[in-house]
């Protein structure tokens, strides 16, 4: 949120002489950060590419065909775009991109998921008690 | 302006200690004093006769304001301020002046025509014919200019950027968003919000949040719901074209067809793309296959 707020306040000029207090209200676009927009952007090379991906991947990894297809099949993915490797995406938090200790099924970080637990906003979620 | 004030004036009055009241003009107790001072520097102005530019002046804006109610006319004045009790003759005072036209309701209409800038300008065109010394000032205030240039519709060579005007007319006019604001608008008009928690679910229910009773595992997957399951498992049918019999291309395509089978997630579209292009695969690598025996 801090950085989004640094973000906002960057876009105004200074040469105009304009105290930098001006935006006080936070910005919220559907972008949080730089890195979510380059997750989503590696995300879409992935859907992109990802038939492509599953056959040759299919063929390198079977022991049927023999080994110069397999090896054929090798250099033809090291030959795909680097970002339809499903392995670069991260799964960031969707409101503040937290990168790590994130809740998976929801999709959010633990410090947002307790907030937002806590204020019962979220369904079937309840204060651990035994 | 003294002597001019007095002229305004209802009468001198002297109270029993012999000092004078406050004397109230006529103007000042129709309109306020500030409009009666405002009058008499108007007048000041103004050349003619001041006598008769004050009275005019006096029944335009009392013509203007709101009749004053009986009861206001009517009710008891503070003695500081009080009128003197004498009978006053207003039509010698106030020369030829309708004083009681306090009460009527003059039409607004009539106010506005008269001395809207419409009516002013007209006002002023008559007199030019009338031929009146009108000031300059006044002249170039209020009569129209003569336009200098006349435009005729059609009197130069059209720019020919239009091919075909008539088509305009037919044309949609290009605001997609407006128009889909304005369906959501006509939607809204319509629709209300839910007025209970029952509604609410039933709307959910409508827009797929909710399950439907009785719980279909299918729900939401309409696509595939008329395309029977042999389909969806037998596959060799799309191999006969091009596979070969034997050899370890129709193995491994046996194995990815009896996959494809076994997996409930893909459309029947996207298990014969997934065939077609290993077929493309293997016919791109033909030259390979062959050197090494596989086709």
């Amino acid at each position: 949120m801090n950085n989004m707020l640094k973000n906002t306040l960057k876009l105004i000029p200074s040469t105009l002489g304009i105290c930098s207090n001006i935006m006080f209200q936070q910005l919220r676009t559907r972008w949080v950060d730089c890195r979510m927009i380059r997750d989503f952007k590696r995300r879409k090379c992935v859907v992109e590419y990802a038939d492509e991906r599953l056959r040759l991947r299919t063929i390198l990894k079977n022991k049927v065909l023999p080994v110069a297809i397999r090896e054929d099949a090798r250099a033809m993915i090291m030959e795909l775009p680097r970002n339809s490797h499903p392995y670069r995406t991260t799964y960031r938090c969707a409101l503040t991109s937290r990168p790590r200790g994130n809740v998976k099924p929801f999709r959010i970080s633990r410090i947002v998921w307790r907030d937002l637990a806590d204020h019962n906003r979220l369904s079937g979620v309840q204060r651990a008690m035994w | 302006m003294k002597a001019e004030k007095e002229n305004l004036k209802l009468s001198t009055a002297k109270n029993k200690k012999g000092s004078f009241k406050k004397v109230v003009t006529a103007a000042e107790y129709q309109l306020g004093k500030e409009m009666a001072d405002a009058i008499v520097g108007v007048a000041k102005e103004l050349e003619g006769d001041k006598e008769q530019i004050k009275a005019d002046l006096v029944d335009k804006v009392a013509s203007m304001k709101a009749p004053v109610a009986e009861h206001i006319l009517e009710a008891p004045v503070k003695e500081r301020d009080a009128v003197p009790k004498e009978p006053v003759n207003f039509s010698d005072l106030i020369g030829g002046m309708a004083v009681e036209k306090i009460a009527k309701a003059r039409p607004q209409v009539k106010a506005d025509t008269q001395y809207s800038r419409a009516g002013r300008v007209r006002g002023s065109l008559k007199d030019k014919v009338d031929n009146e010394p009108i000031l300059a000032s006044r002249r170039r205030r209020f009569a129209p200019d003569e336009p200098s240039v006349r435009a005729g519709l059609e009197e130069s060579v059209p720019l020919g950027i239009f091919s075909d005007p008539a088509s305009l007319r037919k044309a949609k006019p290009l605001l997609p968003i407006w128009e889909q604001m304005h369906q959501r608008d006509l939607q809204l008009a319509v629709m209300h919000p839910p007025s209970n928690i029952y509604e609410e679910m039933i709307s959910w229910t409508n827009q797929g949040k909710l399950w439907k009773f009785p719980i279909d595992n299918e729900q939401g997957w309409e696509k595939e719901q008329n395309v029977p399951f042999s389909e969806h498992i037998f596959l060799d049918k799309h191999l006969q074209d091009w596979c070969p019999k034997k050899g370890p291309v129709r193995h491994f395509m046996e194995l990815v067809c009896i996959g494809l089978s076994k997996n409930p997630h893909f459309t029947v579209e996207e298990k014969k793309e997934h065939i077609l292009g290993y077929k493309n695969y293997f016919a791109g690598k033909s030259k390979l296959l062959k050197e090494l025996g596989a086709v």
